[in-house]
C-alpha cells in the first residue's frame, strides 16, 4: 500500500444528524474512511450505525451534516445518487429476487442492451468475469431460490461491484455465515482494499472486528464514543465502551425464589435444514417465583425462543411446564394452561390497533369466562376485564369502547402488561416488557413483575435494556449465536463483563453453563 | 351512537344518489327525460306484484351477499359463489327430486346438501390458499370454471330426465318443492316464497356467528392481525378454512330458490352470476346483515322496475347502468363520508377546544393537534 493510499480520504461525514420523531438516531456523528482500509463500526443494537450507513448509502437523508465523497461534498436524494458516487450497500437482510438467477439479480436495474433489449449473454458472461476475478464460487445461471445463505451475501456483493463501488458497506455480514464462509468473506473483503476501495462493516462481534479491521469506530446511543485500531485496544475496552450501564439499584427480594420448576427447556434448537440454527441446543429452567434475564444483542435467538416456547414455530429438543411436556400442544392450549406472554413488538402481536380495548383485553383470553359463555363471546364479560385492566394498571386515554391505537405507545405496553398479568398466569414469558414506555410506567410494570414474582409466578424477562435486566433478574443467562454463553449472577456482575459475554469475546459455546439445577 | 348510525347509512345513501345521477346524465344526454323514466319506473316498482317480484328476487341476491359477505369478514374473496351455487343446485335439485321422504323431512335434507356441496366446493381454494399459498381470487375464479363443465357433464350424462330436447333433472313435485309462504292472491303471481324466511335464517345465524360468538371474533383478530392471532392460540390457517366452509355453504343456497320455486328442476334457466349483484348487495350493506338486506332489495327493485322502460320506448338498459354505477359507487361512497366522518370529529374537536379556551388564539392548528 502506498503512502497516499493510506491517507487518501474517500468518505468524510461530519456532523450527521438524524432524527425520528423525538428520538435521535443520530448524534453529530464525525467519521472518516480512508482507501485501502477496512473500516469497522461497532455498537449495541439500537446504537444508530444502521441509520448511519443508510445516510451514506442514500436511503436515509440527513437532518444536518455533510457527506463528501473523494473531496467532493455529496447530497444524495436516492440510492441511485449513492451508487454513482460509488458506493454499495450490502443489508443484512439480503434483497434479492428469489425466481430470478443469479446474473440476473446481479445486472438488475442496470442491464447492458439498449432499453428494449437485453443483451443476456454480455450479462452473463460479465458477471461471470467479475466472480472469477473476485474468486467467488457462485454458479451464476442458478436460481436465487437454490443458493445458500453465503451464495446470497456473495450474490449482493456482486450487486455492489458490478456497480463499481469504490466504497462498500457491509451490515452485518456475518450475522448469517458459518465460520469458514465468514473467514472467505474477510479474504474477499482485504481483495478490495488491496484494489484501492474502501470497506466499511458494521459488526457486533468484536473478536472478528479484531481480527479483520484497520480502524474502529464505536457508537452508542447515536453518539461516537470511541476511535480506535486492534493494535491499540482489546476486547474489554470495546466491550466497555459499547456497553455502558449505570448499576441499578436492586431492591433486596423479601420471598425467596420456589423450587419447582415451572418452565424447562432441553436442547432446543429452531432452525431451517441447512443453515445455522437461529436457536442452537438451548436448555434452561426458570422455577416459580423466580425471574430469569436473558441478556444478548438482539438477533442471537431470542425472538426464537419465544416462539419456539410460545408453540408458534417448529423445533427440536423438549419444552416442560410444570413437569408436562408440551412440545405438540398448540399455543391455544399453552396459553390456556397459564403460559402468558408480553410480546417483543406490541404492534405485530400485542395489540390489534383497530380493535377497541374490551376486544384487545380478550385476546387470548377468548376461550375462557368471563369473555367465553357457551359459544358466546361476552362483550360485557370482556369490557369488564378491560375496565379491570385500565383501572388496575392505571392506563390512560381511553376506555373499553376506544380503539387500541389511540393509546400512546406506553398505554397500550401497560394494558397488555396488565391483561398478561391479570390472568394468575404460571409462567410469562416477557420480552422487552417497557421498551418505549415512559419513566413512570417502566417503574408500574416493573413494580408489578416483581410482585407477581413474589406470588409465585415464574419470569422468563427478554430485555435490550441492560438496567432492566440487572435489576429484575434472580439470574441472567447471556445469548449469543443461538447458544447460551454465560450464566451470571446479576448482583455480581459488571457491566464489562456482560458487554465482553454479549459481544462473544468470552463465554464459548462449549461449555453448558445452565445456571438451575440439572 | 347517532352518529354511528348515520355514517353507516350514508354511505349506502350517497352511492345510490350518485348512481342516480350519473343514470340521470346518461338519460339526459341519450335525449331522453329522465323524470318521466323515474316516474314510470317508480310506478311500476311499487305496484304489489312489482314488490312481490323484487322481494323473491332479492332472497337469492341477499344469500350470495351474505355469503360474499362470510368470507370478507375474514379478509377473504370468495369470487367463486357462482360456482359454488350452481354445483350445490344441481345436487339440491337432484335430492329433492328422488329422495323418497316426506315435504319436513325432505326439504331441510335438500337445504343441508346443498350447504354441504357448496362448502365442498369452496374447500378446495382454501385448502390451496393454506397449503399451497394462492391466492383464493384467482382459484375460486377457476374453480366457477370447473362448475361450468362438470355441471354440463352431469346433467347430460348422468341426471338428465327423459331424452330429446328435455336438458333437466327431473322434475320437483309437491313433496320436494318449496312451500309458498303467503299467497298474497291480487293478480297472478303474487305469492311470496318460503325462502324468504330461509334468508331470514341465514341473516340471523351470520349475525350470530360473527357478531356474537367467540368463533367470530376469533375471524376478526385474524383477519386484522394475523400475528397477533397466532399469539393469541388462534389458527390463521384454520380460520381461512371455517371462513371459506361458511362463505360456501351459505353460497350453496343461492340457486335454490329457482329450483325449489320457480323452474322446479335444474335446468338451463338456472341465472349463472348472482354473485356480482349479490357483493353489490354486500358492499352496499357493508357486510352488516341488514345492510345487506337493505342493499339485496333495492337492487332487486330497480332490476324490476327498469323492466317496465322497454313499454314506453325508454332504453331498459337503465337498470343494469343503474347497479353498475351503485358497485363503483359503493367504494367512492364509503370513502366520502368516511372523509365527511373525519371532518365532522375535527370540527367538533375545535369546537370543544374553543368552548374551553375562550380567546381563539390561533383555533384550526390547535384543533387539529386536539384531534390527533
Amino acid at each position: 500500500m502506498s503512502e497516499t493510499a493510506e491517507t487518501d480520504v474517500l468518505v468524510r461525514l461530519t456532523g450527521i444528524v438524524k432524527r425520528f420523531g423525538a428520538f435521535v438516531a443520530n448524534d453529530r456523528i464525525d467519521l472518516t474512511v480512508r482507501a485501502g482500509t477496512v473500516h469497522a463500526i461497532v455498537g449495541e443494537n439500537g446504537a444508530g450505525k444502521s441509520t448511519l450507513m443508510k445516510i451514506l448509502a442514500g436511503e436515509e437523508r440527513p437532518d444536518e451534516g455533510t457527506i463528501e465523497i473523494a473531496g467532493s461534498p455529496r447530497t444524495f436524494s436516492s440510492p441511485r445518487d449513492a451508487q454513482q458516487a460509488g458506493i454499495g450497500m450490502v443489508h443484512q437482510h439480503f434483497l434479492l429476487a428469489s425466481a430470478l438467477r443469479v446474473w440476473e439479480n446481479v445486472v438488475l436495474a442496470d442491464e447492458p442492451g439498449s432499453a428494449f433489449r437485453l443483451d443476456s449473454a454480455a450479462a452473463r458472461s460479465r458477471v461471470a468475469d467479475l466472480a472469477s476475478r473476485n474468486g467467488f464460487e457462485v454458479d451464476v445461471d442458478a436460481v436465487v431460490r437454490d443458493v445458500g445463505v453465503g451464495g446470497r451475501q456473495r450474490v449482493e456483493i456482486l450487486k455492489v461491484l458490478y456497480r463499481d463501488a469504490r466504497i462498500i458497506i457491509l451490515d452485518e455480514p456475518t450475522a448469517v455465515l458459518v465460520p469458514s464462509e465468514a473467514a472467505s468473506l474477510f479474504a474477499a473483503m482485504r481483495r478490495f482494499t488491496e484494489a484501492g476501495a474502501a470497506v466499511i462493516f458494521i459488526s457486533h462481534k468484536l473478536d472478528e472486528v479484531l481480527d479483520f479491521a484497520d480502524e474502529i469506530t464505536v457508537i452508542r446511543a447515536g453518539a461516537v464514543v470511541g476511535r480506535t485500531t486492534p493494535q491499540e485496544s482489546s476486547a474489554s475496552d470495546l466491550a466497555a465502551l459499547m456497553v455502558k450501564v449505570a448499576m441499578p439499584a436492586v431492591a433486596p427480594r423479601e420471598v425467596p425464589p420456589g423450587t419447582e420448576v415451572v418452565l424447562a427447556a432441553h436442547g432446543v434448537t429452531v432452525g431451517e435444514a441447512g443453515e445455522v440454527p437461529a436457536l442452537d441446543d438451548v436448555s434452561l429452567e426458570v422455577h416459580s417465583g423466580e425471574i430469569v434475564g436473558i441478556a444478548g444483542v438482539e438477533g442471537n435467538g431470542q425472538s426464537e425462543l419465544l416462539m419456539a416456547l410460545l408453540g408458534r414455530v417448529a423445533h427440536t429438543g423438549r419444552i416442560s411446564m410444570g413437569g408436562e411436556d408440551i412440545d405438540g400442544l398448540p399455543t391455544e392450549t399453552r396459553r390456556a394452561r397459564g403460559l402468558a406472554y408480553i410480546p417483543e413488538d406490541r404492534h405485530r402481536d400485542g395489540v390489534v390497533l383497530s380493535m377497541a380495548l374490551r376486544e384487545n383485553a380478550a385476546l387470548g383470553y377468548h376461550g375462557r369466562p368471563p369473555v367465553k359463555r357457551g359459544p358466546w363471546f361476552s362483550r360485557s364479560g370482556a369490557a369488564a376485564q378491560a375496565r379491570a385492566i385500565i383501572s388496575r394498571f392505571d392506563v390512560r386515554g381511553g376506555d373499553p369502547s376506544t380503539p387500541a391505537s389511540a393509546l400512546s405507545g406506553g398505554n397500550q405496553q401497560k394494558f397488555i402488561v396488565g391483561r398478561e398479568l391479570g390472568s394468575d398466569p404460571r409462567v410469562l414469558i416477557a420480552a422487552h416488557p417497557t421498551r418505549g414506555v415512559d419513566i413512570g410506567a417502566q417503574s408500574a410494570v416493573w413494580s408489578e413483575l416483581t410482585a407477581a414474582r413474589d406470588r409465585g409466578l415464574g419470569t422468563l424477562l427478554i430485555s435490550a435494556d441492560l438496567d432492566e435486566l440487572l435489576a429484575l433478574s434472580d439470574r441472567l443467562l447471556v445469548f449469543y449465536r443461538g447458544r447460551i454463553v454465560g450464566a451470571l449472577d446479576p448482583r455480581r456482575v459488571d457491566a464489562q463483563e456482560l458487554g465482553e459475554y454479549m459481544t462473544g469475546v468470552r463465554g464459548h459455546t462449549t461449555n453448558t453453563p445452565e445456571g438451575g439445577a440439572a | 351512537m347517532i352518529r354511528r348510525i348515520t355514517v353507516t347509512l350514508a354511505g349506502p345513501v350517497v352511492s345510490v344518489l350518485l348512481a342516480l345521477l350519473v343514470t340521470t346524465l346518461f338519460l339526459t344526454i341519450g335525449g331522453y327525460s329522465a323524470t318521466s323514466a323515474y316516474e314510470v319506473m317508480w310506478n311500476y316498482g311499487i305496484e304489489p306484484a312489482s314488490l312481490v317480484s323484487a322481494l323473491n328476487n332479492a332472497v337469492p341476491l341477499y344469500l350470495a351477499g351474505v355469503a360474499a359477505a362470510f368470507a370478507l369478514r375474514m379478509g377473504l374473496f370468495n369470487i367463486g359463489v357462482d360456482g359454488q351455487y350452481r354445483v350445490a343446485a344441481l345436487a339440491g335439485a337432484v335430492v329433492a327430486a328422488n329422495l323418497p321422504l316426506p315435504l319436513y323431512l325432505r326439504l331441510p335434507i335438500t337445504l343441508i346438501v346443498c350447504c354441504v356441496t357448496g362448502a365442498l366446493w369452496a374447500l378446495v381454494p382454501a385448502l390451496l390458499k393454506v397449503y399451497r399459498g394462492v391466492s383464493e381470487v384467482i382459484t375460486s375464479i377457476l374453480m366457477n370454471a370447473i362448475a361450468t363443465t362438470v355441471v354440463a357433464i352431469l346433467l347430460a350424462d348422468v341426471f338428465r330426465s327423459g331424452g330429446g330436447q328435455n336438458t333437466g333433472t327431473a322434475i320437483i313435485g309437491d313433496e320436494g318443492a318449496m312451500p309458498v309462504l303467503i299467497d298474497l292472491g291480487i293478480g297472478n303471481r303474487t305469492s311470496i316464497t318460503g325462502f324468504l324466511v330461509v334468508a331470514i335464517v341465514v341473516g340471523i345465524l351470520f349475525y350470530l356467528i360473527q357478531y356474537r360468538t367467540v368463533f367470530g371474533f376469533t375471524l376478526q383478530v385474524a383477519s386484522r392481525s394475523p400475528e397477533a392471532a397466532e399469539s393469541a392460540g388462534i389458527k390463521v390457517n384454520r380460520r381461512i378454512i371455517w371462513a371459506m366452509l361458511g362463505s360456501g355453504a351459505i353460497a350453496g343456497l343461492v340457486g335454490m330458490p329457482h329450483v325449489l320455486s320457480t323452474a322446479f328442476r335444474f335446468d338451463g334457466t338456472l341465472p349463472t352470476d348472482l354473485m356480482f349483484t349479490g357483493l353489490a348487495a354486500a358492499l352496499l350493506g357493508r357486510s352488516h346483515p341488514i345492510g345487506i338486506a337493505v342493499g339485496a332489495f333495492i337492487l332487486a327493485f330497480v332490476e324490476r322496475s327498469s323492466q317496465v322502460l322497454g313499454l314506453v320506448q325508454l332504453p331498459t338498459e337503465v337498470g343494469s347502468v343503474f347497479m353498475a354505477v351503485i358497485l363503483l359507487s359503493s367504494a367512492v361512497g364509503y370513502w366520502l363520508t368516511e372523509r365527511a366522518d373525519q371532518r365532522v370529529a375535527l370540527w367538533n374537536a375545535i369546537r370543544r377546544r374553543r368552548r374551553e379556551n375562550p380567546p381563539p388564539a390561533a383555533p384550526l392548528p390547535t384543533g387539529m393537534e386536539a384531534s390527533r
